[in-house]
């Protein structure tokens, strides 16, 4: 099937998102949006913006962590 | 006052007609060590719910790329500029390797999509996969086929890899290791075979596998962990 070109525009930025946005930091969010179906939050001062697919695989594992001990 | 940081080029001053940056802020440079770190002082975008001030960071990355070798920091990357400097002197070195590695290439996204290989075996299979109460036998043969499926998926994505590590200069996975679709890579690519990278990537597609490329993008996945500057201060 050929995308159309709001599908195309969508992924250019989906990809763009998964590249240029940090991945490994730990965070509390103080706001989600969504776009091209990846979620970002934004953290005020912190100055640090990540996926939200990663803060929440960050916060399971600290859970998983916290289980343990 | 910190700085948000664009990325590290292999130059002393700045060429071309470089946008200016968040909130109108100038981009500048801030010279250490042979080697220039692009940067403007206003951090007020990341603070904005908005993908805009991402958009326009690949914007300045891409203005910059026309004219420099850029070493490209991900959005976010703010530090203080004597945090700064230590650490570009500290990751010199690697750096260095780094520009030197990222010259003349670009980064290629790819999203791959492979048709289910193995279909289901028996009508109890599918009852037992919809939900209705199964077997033993029926959850052990589920379990046979997912593994065949895993099996078949990862014998796919190697050969998808063996054909396009030679159109591109690097190749890596982004999400194999849970084997959700579509999967995602990046390829380093140099910028005068970008062409034949598309013809290659073209080529592997038929009616069970579906690929999306796009780009050229900065190349924010090859940037080393060594020469990356890190999101705060360290």
């Amino acid at each position: 099937m050929i995308p159309d070109a709001s599908q195309e525009n969508e992924l250019e930025i989906a990809d763009l998102l998964d590249r240029a946005l940090y991945k490994g930091v730990v965070i509390a969010g103080e706001a989600t949006i969504s776009l091209a179906g990846v979620d970002l939050i934004y953290v005020g001062l912190q100055l640090v913006v990540a996926s939200a697919d990663t803060i929440r695989k960050a916060s399971e594992k600290e859970q998983d962590t916290m289980e343990v001990h | 006052m910190p700085l948000h940081i664009y990325g590290i080029i292999d130059a002393s001053q700045l060429r071309g007609d470089i946008p200016q940056g968040h909130e109108g802020d100038p981009v500048k440079t801030l010279f250490v060590e042979g080697l220039s770190v692009v940067i403007s002082s206003s951090t007020s975008a990341l603070s904005a719910v908005s993908v805009e001030p991402v958009l326009h960071h690949e914007k300045i990355m891409k203005t910059l790329m026309q004219h420099h070798t850029v070493l490209p920091m991900r959005f976010g990357m703010v530090c203080e500029p004597d945090n700064l400097i230590a650490l570009v002197k500290k990751r010199l070195a690697a750096i260095r390797e780094n520009l030197q590695e990222l010259s003349g290439k670009r980064e290629m996204a790819l999203r791959i999509s492979i048709a289910n290989p193995v279909k289901p075996q028996t009508k109890t299979m599918n009852a037992s996969v919809s939900g209705e109460r199964g077997s033993g036998k029926d959850y052990l043969m589920k379990r046979i086929e997912e593994d065949q499926n895993h099996r078949q998926i990862r014998k796919k994505l190697k050969e998808i890899q063996s054909v396009i590590d030679v159109a591109a200069a690097r190749f890596i996975w982004l999400n194999t290791s849970e084997l959700t679709e579509p999967f995602k890579a990046s390829c380093l690519v140099d910028l005068n075979q970008i062409g034949a990278f598309l013809t290659t990537v073209k080529s592997l597609e038929d009616h069970n596998l579906q690929i999306s490329c796009t780009g050229p993008w900065a190349p924010y996945s090859f940037v080393s962990p060594q020469a990356a500057l890190g999101a705060i201060n360290e």
